[in-house]
C-alpha cells in the first residue's frame, strides 16, 4: 500500500475544509509537503479546490519549488481541461494529472490525455456522495451533482484509459469518521486499476478498513496529518503491523 | 567532474530529473539536438507515455541513428529511466509492434499479457522491492538488495538474455525486470528521481561509475 499526503489548496495557501465547506487557511503547502516528505511519504498529492471554479490554476509554482528538493511522486489537479493545461502541469514537475469536472463533462478528455502522456500518468478523482441509493459523482470540489452513477463513471473511466482511481467520499471529507468502506468496496469491484482512498481518515484502524477490507492500493490523508493527530511513521508503522507490503522506508 | 545531459525530446519529467542530478552533485544541462548529443559526455534518456509516440518523436527529431551512434559507435554511456529504458530493447508491443532502439535483446510487454493472474492491478503503480541479481560493484551491489523504489508502469521487458538483468522486483506473478545493463547501457523501470534517498543514491552511483 502507499501512505499519500493530500495537500488541498487555494490561492496557494494549505487550507483544510469539512465536505469541502468552510475552508480554513493552514499555512505554507511547500512547508507542509517538504515534512511528510522527510517523514516518509510515498506520494503528494496536490488538489486546487477552486481552481475548476474559476478557470484557473495555481499550483504551477507550488510544485515547482516542491520539485527542488522533494523526490518522491506528485498528483497534481484542479481545474484541468486540456491537453495544454496537462502539459503546463507535467513540466511544473507533476508525475501524474487528477481530472474531475472536465472528465465529467467531457469524457473523451480522459482518453486523449491517456494518449498523449500514457494511462499511467492520469488519475480519474472521484467525488461521490450518496442520493437515495446511488453514490453520485460530484464535479467542483462537491458542490455540483451530475446525475452520474459513480459505479458505471469509474467503469467507463477505466475503459477510456484512465490509470488510477481517486475516490474521495464527499460525506466523510475532513470529518476524521473513517474512511467509507461501502463505497470503496464498490469501486474496487468496478476496477483493476489502482485506487486511492480519500476523506475520512481518523484513526489507525481505518487503515484496515481500506486496505484489506476495501481492496484499495494506496490511502490519502488529509487534515489527521495536518494538525499532528498522526504522522506518516504512525501510518508505516500501523501498516507494518498488519503485514501490508509497504516502502521500507528507513533503509 | 562530468557534466550530466538529459535528452529533451517532449517525453518525459525533466525537471524532477534535472533536480535529482543536481542534487547528488552533477552539473545538468537539457539538451534537444544532434550536436549536443554529439557533445555529451553522460546522456540520460527520460520517458513516459507510450513507447510509439516516444519512438516517432525521437524519428521526427532525426536523432535515432545520433543516439545508436553516441551509444554503439563511440561506447559513451547512456541511462534510461521507466519508458527510456524500455525504447531501450529490440520492439515493443505496445499498441501494435514497434521497433525500438536494440541496444538490448528483448521485447517489451502488457504485464497483463504475460501475468497469469486474473486480478493484476495494472498499472503497477507502487514502492516495490528491488532484488539484485548480479552485482555490478559500485554501481549497484547487495547493499540495495530489498530496498525500496518508486515504479509506476503497464509494460515490461521481457529479456532475451538473462546476462542483461542486473535487479528485478516481484509483482503478483511476475519477476519485473527493474535495473537492465549491457556494457555503456544502463537502464532503471523504477523512477530514481522520485525514489526518494535511496533513488538519489542510486543515481549517484550511476552517474559517477557507469
Amino acid at each position: 500500500m502507499r501512505i499519500i499526503a493530500r495537500l488541498d489548496i487555494k490561492n496557494s495557501n494549505l487550507i483544510k475544509s469539512i465536505n469541502f465547506e468552510g475552508l480554513k487557511v493552514l499555512g505554507n503547502p511547500n512547508t507542509f509537503a517538504k515534512k511528510y516528505y522527510e517523514e516518509g511519504a510515498d506520494e503528494l498529492i496536490f488538489m486546487d479546490l477552486v481552481a475548476s471554479l474559476y478557470n484557473r490554476n495555481s499550483l504551477h509554482d507550488i510544485i515547482k519549488r516542491a520539485s527542488e528538493n522533494i523526490f518522491i511522486p506528485f498528483t497534481v489537479g484542479g481545474g484541468i481541461r486540456t491537453i495544454d493545461d496537462a502539459l503546463k502541469i507535467f513540466d511544473s514537475g507533476a508525475d501524474k494529472i487528477a481530472v474531475n469536472t472536465a472528465a465529467i463533462k467531457n469524457p473523451n478528455l480522459i482518453n486523449d490525455l491517456a494518449k498523449r502522456f500514457g494511462s499511467q500518468a492520469i488519475v480519474v478523482s472521484i467525488e461521490a456522495k450518496k442520493q437515495n441509493d446511488m453514490w453520485e459523482a460530484y464535479i467542483e470540489s462537491g458542490r455540483e451533482h451530475t446525475g452520474i452513477n459513480v459505479v458505471n463513471w469509474v467503469k467507463k473511466a477505466s475503459d477510456l484509459g484512465a490509470g488510477e482511481i481517486l475516490i474521495t467520499s464527499v460525506d466523510r471529507e475532513g470529518t476524521n469518521k473513517g474512511f467509507d468502506t461501502e463505497l470503496l468496496k464498490l469501486i474496487t469491484n468496478k476496477t483493476n486499476l489502482p485506487v486511492i482512498a480519500s476523506g475520512g481518515f481518523g484513526k489507525l484502524n481505518d487503515i484496515k478498513e481500506a486496505i484489506i477490507d476495501s481492496k484499495v492500493d494506496a490511502i490519502a490523508i488529509a487534515d489527521a496529518i495536518h494538525y499532528n493527530k498522526f504522522n506518516i511513521k504512525d501510518i508505516r508503522s500501523e501498516a507494518l503491523n498488519l503485514n501490508l507490503q509497504v516502502r521500507k522506508f528507513n533503509q | 567532474m562530468r557534466k550530466i545531459s538529459v535528452l529533451n525530446y517532449g517525453c518525459g519529467n525533466l525537471l524532477s530529473i534535472g533536480r535529482s542530478i543536481k542534487q547528488v552533485g552533477y552539473d545538468v544541462e537539457i539538451i534537444e539536438n544532434k550536436e549536443e548529443i554529439e557533445k555529451a559526455e553522460f546522456l540520460v534518456l527520460p520517458g513516459v507515455g507510450a513507447f510509439n509516440n516516444a519512438m516517432g518523436l525521437l524519428k521526427k527529431k532525426n536523432l535515432i541513428e545520433t543516439i545508436k551512434n553516441y551509444t554503439l559507435v563511440r561506447k559513451k554511456p547512456i541511462l534510461g529511466i521507466c519508458l527510456g529504458m524500455q525504447l531501450f530493447f529490440s520492439n515493443s508491443k505496445e499498441m501494435g509492434d514497434h521497433e525500438g532502439l536494440n541496444f538490448i535483446s528483448g521485447e517489451v510487454v502488457a504485464m497483463k499479457s504475460l501475468s497469469k493472474m486474473k486480478d493484476i492491478k495494472s498499472p503497477q503503480i507502487n514502492w516495490n522491492e528491488l532484488k539484485v541479481h548480479k552485482d555490478l560493484g559500485k554501481i549497484i551491489n547487495k547493499e540495495l538488495n530489498n530496498r525500496s523504489f518508486y515504479f509506476v508502469h503497464s509494460y515490461m521487458a521481457n529479456l532475451k538474455d538473462n546476462k542483461n538483468l542486473i535487479a528485478f522486483c516481484n509483482y503478483y506473478d511476475l519477476s519485473v525486470p527493474a535495473i537492465v545493463q549491457s556494457d555503456n547501457v544502463f537502464g532503471c523501470q523504477f523512477h530514481p528521481e522520485k525514489s526518494g534517498k535511496n533513488g538519489l543514491k542510486l543515481l549517484e552511483n550511476i552517474l559517477k561509475n557507469l
